[in-house]
């Protein structure tokens, strides 16, 4: 059995990164835009430096609220700072903000999740009833009340958006062990005196990480939009920092009306950067679950 | 049935108290001393005297032992007091829930019903015609609509009905009986703007399983025993097609509770959500407590009927009764 499977493998090509990335641009060209988009846009963020073509927060009395033009892309704001300049250190902030959050919300729930349905019993149970009461609060209402608290910071921000993932990992983590832990593999190891630590580590985790990451990349797009609602209300990143949505706060305050690229700039970036996030998430949703394809 | 309800209902309870023992801690381990942070915040030097500061304490109920301060607390939110009085204010919580819970319970349920009346035959057009013009124009639809942040798409409307129509919403919030226009006028925009949002994945989910349902072998037989297309489409099909919907508005009832906040800030509403961000910004937590205390009540007891809505809709539930 096992040497007929090897003889399989053996006649199957092998397919290079470049041959599987040629691929992925071949079936999902929506997801392939998206994940284009996002490169360059991590690209932009790492080297927001060289891109801006201006100081980030220089102030210039005589450079007010212009329009859009060759030496300002974007125009300028009230206080004549580049507004192309700040709009491209806004993707560092929201990259920035959106990977951390996730990445912390992601491994504490993961952990959580497996270690819940593995153990089970009392200790699921109430696992359960606190993921429940997490998941009872509307995300950003979670947010903002720990930021109320805790203080507007970039560190916040990023803890409070991965309060409100964790649970949601939590569920989907716990929901996929479940399954993974009657599987035959895990008796068998269980038989052989594993420890309850090495099946969890070894076994159960490695198998739930697909639909994990699936959701991971999805919740990007919602932990940016998170970030960029808590600093348009004035509760996020603090200024001058430059995040979208505290640009867009800023551009309500008296001139909207008038300088309409205050606003539709920083507006554009986020909503482009959560659709390729949607899009991604959607390919790589049909690529890794082909039961929740076209849902 | 009656056992399905009875857990339900029974589940509720403990979800609520731990979400408002989770809202209780978060206010209690605040670096520092809470009535330190609110007396830095609003003295001018940072200086303060020891007595004003016993007496913030004492207002707060600081001195008593965590156990007792979260018994008198939850007992005067569910007695009606929700918490005693407002720091900044010094108004009972009370009277501002009062004045603040129905707007925002109007733009929910408004943007809700929009939604669900515009977005199930949505679905349903572009499930029958898929991969043609009205599939595409949905798809546009709900893609846009999921991408494009509902503050910045309030702004953009704000920023095009006063710059091409030169239109812009009564400034006050009147109730509905005292000035039905002008609220119509001034809850139109931030409804529109939600519920094109909450429409979005409501549309993706209603396509999507129309799409399956109709390729199941008892739509075959009920079109092969010479129903009508419109029966076959609208009973039998789209009832079974029904409960994932009902699932997903559920899911993201908390997304659309969440957009409260900002598109009544925006709008200026004076809902819940603008008061807790108000709240928040000037440091008054006994009304950041309450306040999101009750948004999370709503939104249990929304999730609460929604699951409840499956015993309307499953026809595998209502046939056996």
């Amino acid at each position: 059995m096992a040497e007929n499977l090897n003889a399989v493998n053996a006649l199957r090509p092998k397919r290079s990164i470049r041959e599987k990335a040629v691929d992925f641009f071949v079936k999902k060209p929506l997801g392939a835009t998206g994940a284009v988009i996002l490169g360059l846009l991590i690209v932009t963020a790492v080297f927001a430096d060289f891109v801006g073509t201006h100081e980030r927060d220089t102030q210039n009395v005589n450079e007010r609220l212009l329009e859009p033009s060759s030496d300002h892309y974007f125009g300028t704001d009230q206080y004549g700072r580049d507004n192309f300049t700040r709009v491209v250190h806004g993707a560092r902030v929201s990259i920035y903000v959106g990977l951390f959050s996730v990445a912390i919300g992601t491994i504490f729930g993961t952990i959580l999740g497996a270690v819940s349905a593995y153990v089970g019993g009392k200790f699921d149970l109430i696992v359960q009833r606190i993921v429940d009461a997490f998941m009872g609060f509307p995300g950003l209402i979670l947010a903002l009340v720990l930021v109320a608290t805790l203080g507007a910071s970039l560190t916040n921000v990023i803890i409070a958006i991965s309060v409100v993932l964790t649970p949601r990992m939590t569920r989907l983590a716990r929901s996929s062990s479940l399954s993974i832990r009657e599987e035959v593999y895990v008796l068998a190891s269980q038989s052989i005196g594993a420890s309850g630590m090495r099946i969890v580590l070894r076994h159960v985790l490695p198998n739930v990480m697909a639909p994990i990451f699936v959701f991971a990349t999805s919740y990007l797009g919602t932990a940016i939009i998170i970030e960029a609602s808590l600093s348009f209300l004035g509760l996020g990143v603090p200024p001058p920092m430059p995040s979208w949505g505290l640009m867009l706060n800023e551009a309500t305050r008296g001139f909207f009306e008038t300088s309409w690229w205050l606003s539709f700039f920083p507006g554009m970036a986020l909503s482009l950067v959560v659709f390729s996030f949607a899009l991604l998430g959607d390919a790589l949703r049909d690529i890794f679950d082909p039961r929740l394809r076209g849902s | 049935m009656q056992g399905y309800v009875i857990r339900r209902l029974l589940l509720f309870i403990p979800t609520i108290i731990i979400a408002s023992l989770i809202i209780f801690g978060v206010m209690r381990v605040i670096p520092g001393d809470v009535a330190l942070i609110i007396l830095g915040a609003s003295g001018e030097t940072g200086q303060f005297d020891d007595k004003q500061y016993e007496a913030l304490k004492k207002q707060l109920g600081l001195n008593d032992n965590l156990a007792v301060q979260y018994g008198r607390w939850s007992w005067s939110m569910i007695s009606g007091g929700f918490g005693g009085r407002s720091l900044e204010s010094n108004l009972p919580i009370r009277e501002i829930v009062a004045r603040r819970l129905p707007v925002t319970l109007q733009l929910t349920f408004y943007a809700m019903g929009i939604s669900m009346l515009l977005s199930i035959p949505l679905g349903v057009f572009a499930a029958i015609y898929q991969d043609k013009f009205p599939d595409y124009f949905v798809r546009v639809f709900s893609i846009a609509g999921l991408s494009v942040p509902n503050f910045y798409l309030a702004l953009l409307a704000i920023l095009f009905l006063s710059t091409w129509f030169n239109w812009t919403p009564p400034l006050v919030y009147r109730n509905i009986w005292e000035d039905p226009v002008d609220h119509a006028l001034k809850m139109m925009w931030p409804t529109m703007v939600m519920a094109w949002g909450y429409s979005s994945y409501i549309v993706r989910v209603t396509r999507s399983n129309m799409l399956e349902v109709l390729r199941q072998d008892y739509i075959r037989t009920a079109r092969s025993k010479g129903l009508g297309e419109t029966v076959v489409l609208w009973r039998h099909a789209l009832r079974n097609a029904l409960i994932p919907v009902i699932t997903i508005a559920g899911i993201y009832v908390g997304t659309l509770l969440g957009g409260t906040v900002v598109l009544e800030r925006i709008f200026s509403l004076p809902g819940i959500g603008n008061g807790i961000v108000v709240a928040a910004t000037g440091r008054d937590y006994p009304l950041v407590q309450s306040l999101a205390t009750l948004l999370v009540f709503i939104m249990l007891a929304i999730n609460l009927l929604v699951d409840l809505a499956y015993l309307v809709v499953d026809p595998r539930i209502s046939y056996s009764s």
